[in-house]
């Protein structure tokens, strides 16, 4: 259960409203156990009264206060029920939203090397569900629990009217009864769930393989073989599934079965002690009817121990996912610093800079670099040989295992990542594109840009003919993940996004990739213009896909040369 | 075809599970009245009778066995609707697997995949609750009612009247309420769906975000987001909920009435109708009647939202399945023998590649090619290299015969951009290009594709799981990956689609001689770049200018 505590201390949040909640579950639950309870207890009262009055017996029963108790039972369930189910479910979406919130804060405190990590589909896939599969903890889980408990107790009581003993035993066997239910779907869950995840999560990359990989797999005659395997993984995926739902409803059928078998042994219970002369024939009658109705708030036990389990291997896989603790680094404040009089451009010095990523890789052995203020530099290197970490290095992305990087003199890792940010624009070698508009994803550079500048950058990445061919021009939405355009389109919007920006330092990594030449020349020739005076970082494998540069250096075996 | 007439039809092949599950709900239902008229009757007998509880043995183990043999049914009917959910998905799943292959690569315009793959998944999965629990609930949800208003008449027609009178009241709410919630849930639906994508994208652009300083920024979209969808929802939730309040109120106080009235006429208060007559056994037996009448329709109600929802997904997986059931699945492409490779040729003579939705992408007055060529197709970023490929590769729907191609129906290699990798080791990934083929043969082609440079960098070599669920390589590894399952395809027809793109020297020098290997043992290599290196690489070269295919030059 300790999984869960972050989640529960998120719950401390709407105490008040949480409250509220399980107080109108425990109204709904006691009237409905009352209005039962009370219903039998009249009628059998009524019939042996109506009996002696019909033999001629003077006999006499408030009729009033159990009619009118009756009729506020029936009101107040009904009443109770929806603003329970108003208010609980409106505190679930309040609880989601900032469970939303939270996971994306703590997953922007993740360093920059988890971020391919997190690129992966499934592993969004599983925050999403995860998150909401939280929802279930208090609605579904916690609160039920807590009525199912309260329940038993107030029917106990009820029984104790009648008979101490059997009171005390009834409410004894049920509440054990209700904590095995709970205990076996707990337990059963824990195990179940993460089979189930594992399943649906292989189905869905099947999936997912079988449509990207279509071309390919018809074009090798695999196709077939394929589909065979991704039905095997559904059919595995929905016995999983399916026996999870068995199982549940198994546990209910126990539930009801046990809860009718005690409300039984209770009426015979009941009906010998009337016998004996211990207990009025009413009270006889209402013991069971009580019991009976306890088959509402316990009959939801064993989906909620489901439904926790889920909620714990939700909560222990996010807290995988996440980082357990936001670094506690200190906070670096100092200001970008400006260079001399000689224009925008910063000079950027690297001093012995060793790099190991992963298992002992050493991306970058000792490496020393010097780029004057204004000056463009081409770094070519194959993939893998670590460009990528070179332009996160001088960004501040990622911080260096050895050595010292600095621009105008002043070491990276001081500067307020703010204040960087203004002054270095990197064009990451993926293109991440928002789904919103064209002009949306432009702003995420600039959020008050101009329509004027948004049009301009457009243009120098030879977008604009086609931004004036949609119908919505640059409202045009670029769909979930930007995949109405094609990879070309992609990238260019990439520039575009930087053209709106006024930095010092420019870092292009594989900027024209997708592009035709055509395209690539056309851009090159903005991109010159635009960045004069700015100092200017380009990486790529090819001299020709790059823009022109002052100076090549290759990158190999984690030092730069000479071309 | 309407959701509900597709639905319809999925239902009718699930018939007899179904019917098996509400077979056994009746049998509940009765056994739930036999339970009731055996405790009334045993009361009446202690309590007003003062027969002793040992004397009405037989009464006494009947009811107990009614109250074991209840929850047995009740499980067998859960059992029978989940037997009828999985087929009816299972079924679904793989006709649409199928309507998906047809329609091939090419066929699917405007959908990217995380919407298909979800199709396929979660919508498929939306359905479960319609045919599992709300279908069966159906027929229950009149049949026990009914039963039950019987019993209640045969003791008490008068508090019969009152449960039959508030019965009809039921259907008419419920359905009034539905309407408006279905298309509530349907808009709930996309809400929730632009949501989750909203998410998302956030996190994957997460260092974009970062490098523009705009995270906070994006977290508090994704609240705002967040909220607007509990507002939403919580208007959707206020409708479904009143329904149900609905369906309580009537519960509660059809039990308060009764219970009123037979308190009322057993003190003899009442002397018109059934009303004198009433004993304990018949006032018990109506009081304990009641709650189980309404229980059925209440049952109903909590899962009517499953209908909503399996409608809502029903009117998404239509648009995928046109109804015809897709054509056998194609023959698995043959190996052809070494002769007859040699002499085949592609000759295409003014051809109009089309795309779905997209009308002609691109006109070839004429392109011939023979085994042992190597074509380079030249042209700007969406020009419809790509659609070409696809139209020779025979996975466009509806080219029009203005190609006559030797190779069609034979085994192709492809290799796309961007390269596919499946969820499954490297291995499995080059066994994709010849699924017949031995170990030996795998690390062959490995070899000569430069896969096995890098292997002993991996922690099980071969069977290293690659993909989104394992290990990333890089672009120029997963290229090297794909490059050896062409190679073990041996096939007679090699198709490549920007194969030199964004990779390192040593990766690209690999698929240059790859190229050349392959025309020089015969196959015809026909390859869509706008690399000019492969220029070197090929026997015929051919631009895309204006829509039109151009041929410049021969090597």
């Amino acid at each position: 259960m300790h999984d869960l505590k972050p989640y529960l201390k998120l719950l401390r949040d709407y105490r008040g409203q949480l409250g509220l909640g399980a107080l109108l579950m425990l109204v709904t639950a006691a009237s409905g156990i009352g209005l039962l309870a009370l219903s039998g207890w009249f009628i059998t009262a009524t019939a042996v009264t109506g009996a002696l009055l019909a033999a001629g017996i003077a006999a006499t029963l408030n009729i009033y206060i159990p009619g009118g108790g009756i009729r506020t039972f029936a009101v107040t369930r009904t009443a109770a029920r929806y603003f329970e189910r108003l208010v609980n479910h409106d505190t679930v979406l309040k609880l989601l939203r900032d469970l939303r919130g939270r996971v994306f804060r703590d997953l922007a405190t993740l360093p920059a090397a988890e971020m391919p990590r997190l690129r992966s589909g499934e592993l969004l896939n599983r925050l999403t569900t995860d998150i909401d599969r939280l929802d279930g903890l208090f609605l579904r889980g916690l609160a039920p629990t807590l009525i199912a408990g309260i329940s038993v107790i107030l029917v106990m009581l009820l029984l104790m009217l009648g008979d101490l003993r059997v009171g005390l035993a009834a409410g004894a066997v049920l509440m054990a009864l209700g904590m095995i239910m709970l205990w076996r779907a707990w337990h059963e869950g824990n195990t179940t769930t993460l089979a189930l995840a594992q399943s649906s999560a292989e189905l869905r990359a099947g999936v997912v393989d079988h449509l990207s990989g279509l071309a390919e797999l018809k074009a090798f005659g695999s196709l077939q073989q394929h589909r065979q395997r991704l039905l095997c993984k559904a059919d595995e995926a929905q016995r999983i599934d399916s026996a999870m739902n068995a199982r549940i409803a198994a546990g209910e059928a126990i539930m009801t079965g046990g809860i009718h078998l005690m409300a039984t042994l209770i009426l015979f219970a009941a009906l010998t002690l009337h016998t004996n002369g211990a207990i009025a024939g009413a009270i006889a009658v209402m013991m069971p009817l009580a019991v009976m109705a306890l088959l509402e708030p316990l009959g939801v036990l064993p989906g909620a121990g489901w439904h926790m389990a889920r909620a714990r291997a939700s909560a222990v896989r996010l807290q995988q996912d996440l980082p357990t603790k936001p670094s506690a680094a200190q906070h670096p404040t100092r200001e970008w610093p400006q260079t001399g009089s000689n224009g925008r451009g910063a000079e950027i010095e690297m001093d012995a800079v060793s790099l190991t990523r992963g298992a002992g890789a050493r991306v970058l052995r000792e490496l020393c670099l010097k780029v004057q203020p204004g000056e463009r530099l081409g770094i070519l290197g194959a993939s893998g040989a670590g460009k990528s970490s070179l332009a996160a290095l001088i960004s501040g992305q990622i911080g260096a295992d050895s050595g010292m990087i600095t621009i105008n003199s002043c070491p990276v890792d001081a500067i307020d990542p703010t204040s960087m940010r203004q002054h270095i624009a990197y064009l990451t070698q993926q293109t991440d594109l928002f789904s919103t508009s064209i002009a949306g994803n432009l702003r995420i550079a600039q959020p008050n840009a101009s329509e004027q500048a948004i049009r301009e950058a457009l243009e120098a990445v030879a977008l604009d003919e086609f931004v004036r061919s949609c119908p919505a021009g640059l409202d045009t939405w670029v769909g979930e993940s930007g995949t109405e355009l094609s990879a070309g389109q992609r990238r260019r919007l990439a520039l575009a996004r930087l053209l709106l920006r006024d930095p010092s330092i420019v870092i292009l990594d594989e900027p024209f990739s997708g592009l035709d030449s055509e395209t690539a020349e056309h851009i090159a020739c903005h991109l010159q213009a635009w960045s004069k005076g700015r100092t200017m970082l380009l990486l790529g494998h090819d001299r020709e896909a790059l823009p022109a540069a002052d100076r090549w250096l290759v990158l190999r075996n984690g030092q730069l040369r000479l071309d | 075809m309407t959701a509900t007439q597709w639905l319809a039809r999925e239902r009718a092949a699930v018939a007899r599970p179904l019917r098996l599950a509400a077979l056994f709900g009746i049998i509940e239902g009765l056994l739930i009245i036999t339970q009731a008229g055996l405790i009334a009757w045993l009361v009446h007998q202690v309590v007003m009778q003062s027969a002793l509880l040992s004397d009405l043995l037989p009464a006494a183990i009947l009811l107990v066995a009614a109250v074991i043999a209840r929850p047995v049914f009740q499980w067998l009917k859960v059992r029978a609707g989940l037997t009828a959910s999985d087929q009816v998905r299972s079924g679904i799943r793989s006709r649409l697997l199928q309507r998906i292959e047809t329609l091939g690569p090419g066929g699917l315009p405007e959908k990217n995949r995380g919407e298909l793959a979800s199709q396929l998944t979660d919508q498929i999965d939306a359905l479960d609750g319609y045919f599992a629990r709300y279908l069966p609930q159906m027929v229950i949800a009149v049949a026990v009612p009914i039963a039950i208003a019987a019993a209640a008449f045969s003791q008490d027609w008068l508090a019969a009247i009152f449960l039959v009178l508030a019965a009809p009241l039921i259907p008419l709410f419920m359905a009034l309420v539905g309407m408006g919630a279905e298309r509530l849930n349907r808009d709930q639906f996309t809400a929730l769906a632009r949501l989750s994508g909203q998410f998302l994208d956030r996190v994957r652009g997460m260092t974009t975000l970062r490098l523009f300083g705009r995270l906070d920024d994006a977290a508090n979209g994704i609240i705002e987001g967040s909220d607007e969808y509990r507002t939403r929802s919580m208007r959707v939730l206020r409708v479904a909920f009143l329904s149900s309040a609905v369906l309580e109120f009537f519960a509660s106080v059809a039990i308060a009435v009764i219970a009123i009235y037979v308190g009322f006429g057993l003190l003899g208060y009442i002397d018109f109708g059934p009303a004198p007559a009433l004993t304990l056994f018949s006032g018990l037996f109506v009081l304990l009647l009641a709650p189980e009448f309404f229980q059925p329709l209440r049952t109903l109600a909590q899962h009517y939202h499953d209908r909503a929802t399996a409608l809502g997904a029903a009117e998404l997986l239509m648009t995928l399945d046109d109804g015809e059931i897709a054509p056998a699945p194609e023959p698995a492409r043959r190996q052809r023998e070494e002769a007859e490779r040699s002499a085949s040729t592609l000759s295409i003579k003014h051809l109009a590649v089309q795309r779905p939705g997209r009308g002609i992408v691109l006109q070839v007055p004429e392109l011939t090619a023979r085994a042992g060529e190597r074509v380079l197709i030249e042209g700007p970023s969406g020009s419809g290299k790509t659609s070409l490929l696809l139209a020779i590769a025979d996975l466009l729907p509806d080219t029009n015969n203005a190609m006559a191609n030797d190779f069609a129906g034979g085994r192709i290699g492809w290799l796309g951009s961007p390269t596919f990798l499946a969820n499954a080791s490297i291995r499995e990934n080059i066994r994709l290009g010849a699924p017949d083929a031995d170990d030996s043969e795998i690390t062959a082609a490995a070899q000569a594709a430069g896969v096995s440079e890098f292997l002993d960098r991996l922690p099980d070599g071969l069977d290293t799981r690659v993909g989104e669920r394992g290990l990333s390589l890089s672009g120029g590894q997963a290229q090297r990956v794909a490059l050896a399952r062409v190679l073990i395809a041996k096939a007679p027809l090699v198709i490549l689609d920007e194969p030199t793109t964004a990779l390192d020297a040593e990766t690209e020098a690999h698929v240059l001689s790859a190229i050349d290997a392959l025309a020089s043992a015969g196959a015809l290599v026909i390859i869509a770049s706008h690399d000019t290196v492969l220029r070197d690489h090929a026997d015929q070269v051919h631009v895309i200018r204006n829509g039109r295919l151009e041929r410049t030059r021969d090597a």
